[in-house]
């Protein structure tokens, strides 16, 4: 292809990116220096609202949130959707049935998804969960009190997103050769050592994967705190992107501050998958 | 070699042929005891779904007692308070209406740039790529906020426009990786072959590549309908009441004080769910293969 086709082929897309992301971004990153309303011509004030932010406890606390939410369910979601893809792996009649009631939880648009899940944790619904566990015994707060907040949050992020892992996982187990399995049983290898000498390190580039949507889509994470969380801020629930809602569009409307805290995450976001990026790069260019 | 061709590779559906030869030797495969428990995980994932069905079928005085009541009269008041009471059916067409026309306009620009993405071989290509993953990665709100800024400013807010605008642009980078996977899996021959018999580039693109190519613009059309059927955020922020989606209609709604009100909210929960579910169980295999093959989730 010449460059002056590619040039009509990638015409209107690199438009409407240049127009709205590229610019839109470039916008953000001046408000964040700009003491700043909508809709009028802002006032330069340096790093003021990036030291501000920094300075402020709540930011630094919903930062300490979404890091500790990213870690623990990007570690559950590749345990989990491993062991469940190994499951589903062995699984000949009814896959697809099982994959597609599995696939339920993660096409429902994520909020609704959260407001049902929540419900069963909820007394005012009755709360099929809480007169379950109280059948045993115990009683949790999980609105109110943080860590059972903060638990429920990451089961939920668990419960709506495993299929994705469960479905790479399991396109990946397709990958590796029957032989090697074969060999390491003639070598007398048991199931745990086939596993983890055998099919983990060969699935490698697959948990890479998994990981990588798994940290973007936690780092980002905003719908399902806003409905199961609703007073976030008060249950320690409160996630970056939430913090980014309530000061630049809910309680106080400050675009600067609002654009300061969203460069931060855009550079916090870049530098985390910089490795990926430069895997990509590379993997492009060769062809 | 990309990732994303390597996982596409290996999708599920590609293996069930395969199988399928397997079938007269399955007698000697042993009794799986993780089956069972899978079923049963897979089940369990359901109950929010199912709890949520029977709070809205059962009378007001059986829907949220604890211990919960097991046996009750069916109702479907809860829908026809849904149906005829409030906004749903005008907010479930806005929402059809909006996700149509982001699959349409997504697609249209999408995939002419996908393919020459797919077979330019110069580094501009490569750093577009390299570009639209980074905004693909990127936090809603490092465009939000101006999107916000700008529909006031332009009259634009609380419309069916502004949102289609918005949706396209921020599902972009992910329409033109999908896409362009897809088109690079076709082989090159085929362009040439259709040049020989006298196509141009565009020609070619239009006649042959995209008839081609039409198992890869159905999974992204699909996820591209998902994406704007599920979008929050921006649908939130964008719009006021005109304008509104489901997912803004259930939220706002799901956090009313009106316990009269819950019941309702349950019905719309499902009455939700059930178009998204319906379509992904049809459109599974082009799901599947989006989600393998796709190297950037939405």
């Amino acid at each position: 292809m010449t460059r002056r086709e590619f040039a009509w082929f990638v015409g209107p897309s690199v438009a409407l990116m240049s127009g709205l992301l590229v610019l839109p971004l470039v916008l953000t990153v001046l408000w964040s220096f700009q003491d700043v309303g909508y809709g009028e011509f802002g006032r330069w004030i340096g790093l003021s609202n990036y030291s501000e932010a920094l300075s402020s406890s709540r930011f630094r606390a919903s930062v300490v949130v979404t890091v500790g939410f990213t870690i623990v369910v990007v570690a559950g979601q590749i345990v989990v959707g491993y062991i469940l893809a190994l499951m589903l792996n062995r699984v000949r009649r009814g896959r697809s049935l099982l994959l597609g009631m599995l696939l339920v939880s993660f096409v429902v648009p994520q909020v609704v998804g959260a407001l049902v899940f929540s419900w069963l944790f909820n007394d005012t619904f009755g709360g099929l969960v809480n007169w379950a566990i109280s059948e045993l015994g115990w009683q949790v707060n999980w609105l109110t009190s943080p860590w059972a907040a903060r638990s429920l949050v990451v089961t939920h992020a668990m419960w709506h997103a495993v299929a994705f892992p469960v479905l790479i996982f399991l396109a990946g187990l397709q990958t590796v050769p029957v032989e090697y399995e074969e060999a390491a049983d003639l070598d007398g290898a048991k199931w745990w050592q086939k596993q983890f000498f055998v099919v983990i390190p060969t699935l490698s580039r697959f948990f890479t994967f998994v990981a990588l949507i798994a940290v973007m889509d936690g780092l980002r994470i905003f719908d399902s705190i806003r409905m199961i969380t609703p007073n976030a801020r008060n249950v320690g629930t409160e996630t970056v992107m939430v913090y980014v809602y309530e000061v630049a569009l809910g309680e106080s409307q400050r675009l600067g501050l609002g654009s300061a805290i969203s460069v931060l995450t855009v550079v916090a976001t870049v530098v985390v998958l910089m490795p990926f990026i430069r895997q990509t790069y590379k993997d492009v260019s060769q062809g | 070699m990309t990732l994303a061709d390597e996982v596409a590779k290996a999708s599920p559906q590609s293996t069930q042929t395969p199988a399928r030869g397997r079938r007269p030797h399955r007698s000697r495969q042993r009794f799986n005891p993780s089956t069972p428990i899978l079923v049963l995980i897979i089940l369990a994932s359901l109950v929010p779904f199912i709890w949520a069905f029977l709070t809205a079928i059962k009378p007001f005085t059986a829907a949220f007692t604890s211990p919960p009541t097991w046996t009750f009269d069916p109702t479907v008041k809860a829908f026809s308070d849904l149906y005829y009471g409030t906004e749903f059916v005008a907010v479930f067409i806005n929402t059809m209406i909006v996700a149509a026309a982001a699959v349409i306009v997504s697609l249209a620009i999408a995939a002419p740039a996908a393919y020459g993405l797919a077979r330019y071989v110069g580094s501009i290509g490569v750093w577009l790529l390299v570009l639209a993953l980074v905004f693909r990665a990127l936090p809603r709100f490092a465009v939000v906020l101006p999107f916000y800024d700008a529909a006031r400013a332009l009259g634009l807010y609380d419309t069916r426009t502004m949102l289609v605008i918005a949706l396209v642009a921020i599902n972009q980078p992910f329409t033109l990786w999908m896409l362009r996977n897809f088109f690079a899996a076709i082989p090159k021959e085929l362009d040439e072959s259709a040049m020989v018999d006298g196509c141009n580039r565009f020609k070619g693109f239009v006649y042959v590549i995209l008839p081609t190519a039409t198992p890869g613009l159905m999974t992204a059309g699909i996820f591209t309908f998902l994406l704007a059927y599920q979008e929050y955020l921006v649908a939130v922020a964008l719009t006021q009441t005109d304008a509104v989606t489901l997912p803004v209609f259930v939220a706002s709604f799901g956090t009313t004080e009106d316990a009269g009100l819950y019941q309702v909210i349950a019905a719309s929960s499902i009455a939700l769910a059930v178009p998204i579910v319906l379509l992904s169980l049809f459109a599974q295999r082009y799901l599947v293969a989006g989600l393998t093959g796709g190297a950037v989730k939405g």
